[in-house]
């Protein structure tokens, strides 16, 4: 058998082999990354079997006490009417809080409608622009260094710091980009300021600071595709625009898909650059389920609707990120 | 091989679900061990009958202040003020004004009383979740924790946070003669009081008002108005975008802007609940004023009002942008100090037109968890005695103190008579209609929020009203 380095994704190893490389893994059976992974710790089990657990333990209970109690215990919350401000011991109620929320709570439904398209705007807009930007940082041309440093500077600004600025830019009456837009004579925007511009502005602060997150992701995997597919094209006398739709994509798709999952889910997430720039408003056009929970739990103080709706909110993310788990392991 | 990798996962998971299950024990008992301490307020409360002579003596104040001095000769003794040395008090308070004053001073509260003061202050909101998350967890740190009665007196109220004050008042052990309760004004012991009892000591007390800019008046010719139809005109002939001057500004950004609205809402007969405590949002009366708060934004203020608050309507007045605003008092501070302000000799006070003005303030108070009451008490004396109060004053906050007002070298040198004298007025008509008297107090805000922005944004007042209504009885019959 063929050595295989043991890697973090597995996963990925296992496809990139037998779908990238072409015909000489065709009879590689293709192994569950699970199993692989328990194949892989009984290896190290046997070697250094003591040691191993020893050191596995911390990081285990760990991830128990800040990840699986949390959780669960939030679970447990949620079906309770809870309000800390009124000194009343938690009332078990089963699911009303949920009843309440999925049939007559209009505003976890607009709020949930909200995020579903701010993550829909900026993943998918990302995605285009950053994939676009990587293929253009492919090429060698004079100052690419340089520039893409400038690129991911965004990216590593404190996210309120950079949403504050941006709340100067934005703003209808002093900001610098109505103040570009009245010089050149054309119509002013509301950005941050009005309901119906609100969350594509927003979109537009999450696209300025993240694109260059999928840049980095696509530009890994544009450096690491094999060259000969792309010769076997240049022979065969491919245009430029087959072999980016023919060859570069397919073969970039991994790459982008993991992308995609991070952004996905940490737009889905999104909470600094509202909180920073609007805090839900105008009125709640920009609440977000994000902000809707932190507002029920820490203004309101009713902590166990609070976290009935952040399960609902981890259910979604779930969903989301399986959902693309499978589809990066399906072809298109 | 396998069966050892079994056991020693089993085994992990084993001690997992130990760690799982060990800390649920001590968070399920918060809220029980809290309940008591509800239940004990209640029996600490003293006499109530004390208080209605208190502010009757408060009335009377001004003319007894205004003799310059006060003959302490019934006081035998010097009050003991190092009684408590030796112990540490926690005090949580909001940024404001005040504190900034109060925090390099603690040090001398510290060599007065040989009392350690640990001094935390927070923004406003942070403030509220802070304490709410102490208090409610049963802490027993926290000493001295400053509220605003307004937002949240009815809240902490009636979970159980207020030690009621009036015994320390009149124990002469405790209280230093100076301290002088009645010399606090009439409004600021309203705004102390929750369901009559003095539940803390007022640091300031404040009220709405009317900004205008003298001279971008003067050069549109319009009057200073008296009317909310007079202010509308006015500021319909000053409204000058083209040039970067708005008629008016203000708080349009939801919940944010209910305060100020307030004003309005009861000016033109509307109000937040009726008398049986049924909300009243979608009346003709309130459905005119929003409309009015609406048009006044959309059409005489600056574009996007949504996403504005306060901050924002200062940049624009202090910047000589605006010619209107109605605002709390205590933003004349920051007009008047020509490090902040374009506008330091040409903003002009009055009464809001047409308005009710509204009246708040913070307070300081005890919880009845603290261990440490009495050293508390001695803090809040002396954070709040008479030469605090004058020296606040002096700096742009309104003082809760008459003597402050009162004070002859104040009066002789008063930069600013026009504003102490329209403060004065306003404080003396303000009622506490800031916020609906009732717990879920934010909820409420935020529905009406939804209506001024829906307002603002040129929608269907009528609807939303209508659907705001709806939200407010939910939400009350919830309770």
């Amino acid at each position: 058998m063929e050595f295989k380095p043991p890697a973090m994704l597995p996963d990925l190893n296992d496809w990139m082999s037998t779908k990238a490389s072409g015909t000489m893994n065709q009879s590689v059976v293709k192994v569950s990354p699970f199993s692989q992974f328990f194949r892989n710790s009984t290896r190290m089990v046997r070697t250094r079997n003591a040691s191993f657990v020893a050191m596995m333990i911390p990081a285990v209970l760990i991830i128990i006490l800040m990840m699986v109690f949390p959780v669960l215990f939030t679970a447990y919350i949620s079906l309770h009417d809870w309000s800390a401000a009124t000194v009343k011991s938690p009332q078990w109620v089963a699911f009303a809080n949920y009843e309440q929320l999925l049939f007559s709570d209009a505003r976890f439904h607009s709020a949930f409608l909200r995020t579903i398209y701010l993550t829909a705007i900026a993943t998918g807009l990302e995605t285009i622009l950053g994939t676009a930007l990587a293929l253009l940082f492919h090429r060698e041309f004079v100052g690419r260094g340089l520039w893409r440093t400038l690129l991911l500077l965004p990216m590593v600004t404190t996210p309120v710091a950079m949403s504050l600025i941006w709340l100067l830019i934005l703003d209808p009456s002093a900001g610098v980009v109505n103040w570009g837009l009245r010089a050149l004579g054309l119509p002013l925007g509301t950005w941050l300021n009005k309901t119906a511009t609100v969350l594509p502005s927003l979109a537009m602060i999450d696209i300025w600071q993240w694109s260059p997150l999928v840049m980095i992701m696509v530009l890994a995997g544009l450096s690491m595709l094999p060259t000969e597919p792309f010769e076997a094209a240049a022979i065969d006398g491919a245009t430029p625009w087959q072999t980016f739709w023919k060859i570069t994509l397919p073969m970039l798709r991994p790459y982008i898909v993991i992308a995609v999952l991070f952004r996905l889910i940490d737009s889905l997430k999104t909470f600094d650059i509202i909180f920073a720039t609007t805090q839900g408003g105008p009125g709640t056009a920009s609440e977000t389920l994000n902000l809707y929970a932190y507002t029920t739990a820490f203004t309101y103080f009713r902590l166990g609707y609070a976290s009935a709706i952040l399960v609902l909110f981890f259910a979604l993310i779930l969903a989301v990120s399986l959902v693309l788990i499978r589809l990066r392991r399906e072809p298109w | 091989m396998k069966t050892r990798l079994c056991v020693l996962l089993g085994l992990v998971l084993i001690l997992g679900i130990i760690v799982a299950c060990a800390p649920a024990p001590t968070a399920t008992p918060i809220p029980p061990t809290a309940v008591p301490k509800a239940t004990t307020a209640p029996t600490q409360a003293p006499p109530p009958t004390t208080v209605p002579t208190q502010v009757s003596q408060a009335t009377a104040v001004p003319t007894k202040a205004a003799q310059p001095t006060i003959p302490p000769t019934q006081v035998p003794a010097a009050f003991n003020w190092k009684k408590y040395s030796g112990t540490t008090i926690r005090v949580l308070l909001a940024n404001m004004g005040y504190v900034d004053y109060l925090k390099p001073k603690l040090s001398e509260f510290e060599s007065l009383t040989g009392i350690k003061v640990t001094f935390e202050n927070f923004v406003e909101d942070q403030l509220r979740q802070k304490l709410t998350i102490e208090l409610a967890a049963g802490g027993t740190s926290v000493d001295v924790f400053g509220s605003m009665t307004i937002q949240e007196g009815l809240k902490y109220e009636k979970a159980g946070w207020y030690t009621p004050l009036e015994k320390y008042v009149e124990d002469k052990n405790l209280t230093n003669p100076d301290f002088d309760f009645a010399d606090f004004s009439k409004g600021a012991i309203k705004i102390s009081q929750v369901n009559g009892k003095l539940v803390g000591i007022p640091l300031y007390s404040d009220a709405g008002l009317f900004f205008y800019n003298k001279e971008l008046l003067k050069k549109c010719g319009a009057d200073v108005p008296k009317t909310f139809e007079a202010l509308e005109a006015a500021a319909a002939k000053c409204h000058d975008p083209k040039n970067g001057v708005f008629g008016w500004v203000n708080r349009g950004k939801g919940a944010a802007a209910t305060s100020v609205f307030s004003s309005f809402l009861y000016g033109m007969g509307g109000q937040w609940v009726d008398s049986s405590g049924k909300p009243t949002l979608n009346t003709p009366q309130a459905i005119k004023a929003f409309q009015y708060w609406g048009d006044m934004l959309s059409k005489y203020g600056p574009p996007g009002s949504e996403n504005n608050s306060w901050p924002q309507a200062l940049q624009f007045f202090s910047t000589n942008k605006a010619v209107f605003w109605a605002e709390s008092g205590q933003v004349a501070a920051t007009l008047l100090d020509p490090k902040q302000s374009q506008v330091v000799d040409k903003v002009g006070f009055a009464q809001i037109p047409g308005g009710q003005p509204y009246a708040y303030g913070w307070i300081l108070s005890i919880p009845p968890s603290s261990k440490n009451k009495e050293a508390a008490w001695y803090f809040i004396q002396w954070a709040t005695n008479k030469e605090h109060e004058l020296a606040v004053l002096k700096n742009g906050v309104p003082a809760s103190r008459n003597s402050a007002w009162n004070n002859p070298q104040f009066k002789a040198n008063d930069p600013h008579p026009e504003l102490t004298q329209e403060m004065i007025k306003a404080l003396d008509t303000a009622m506490p209609y800031m916020n609906p008297p009732i717990i879920p107090v934010q909820e409420f805000r935020d529905a009406v929020g939804e209506v001024i922005v829906t307002a603002i944004s040129g929608g269907n007042v009528k609807a939303a009203a209508d659907k705001a209504q709806q939200d407010a009885v939910k939400l009350l019959a919830g309770q």
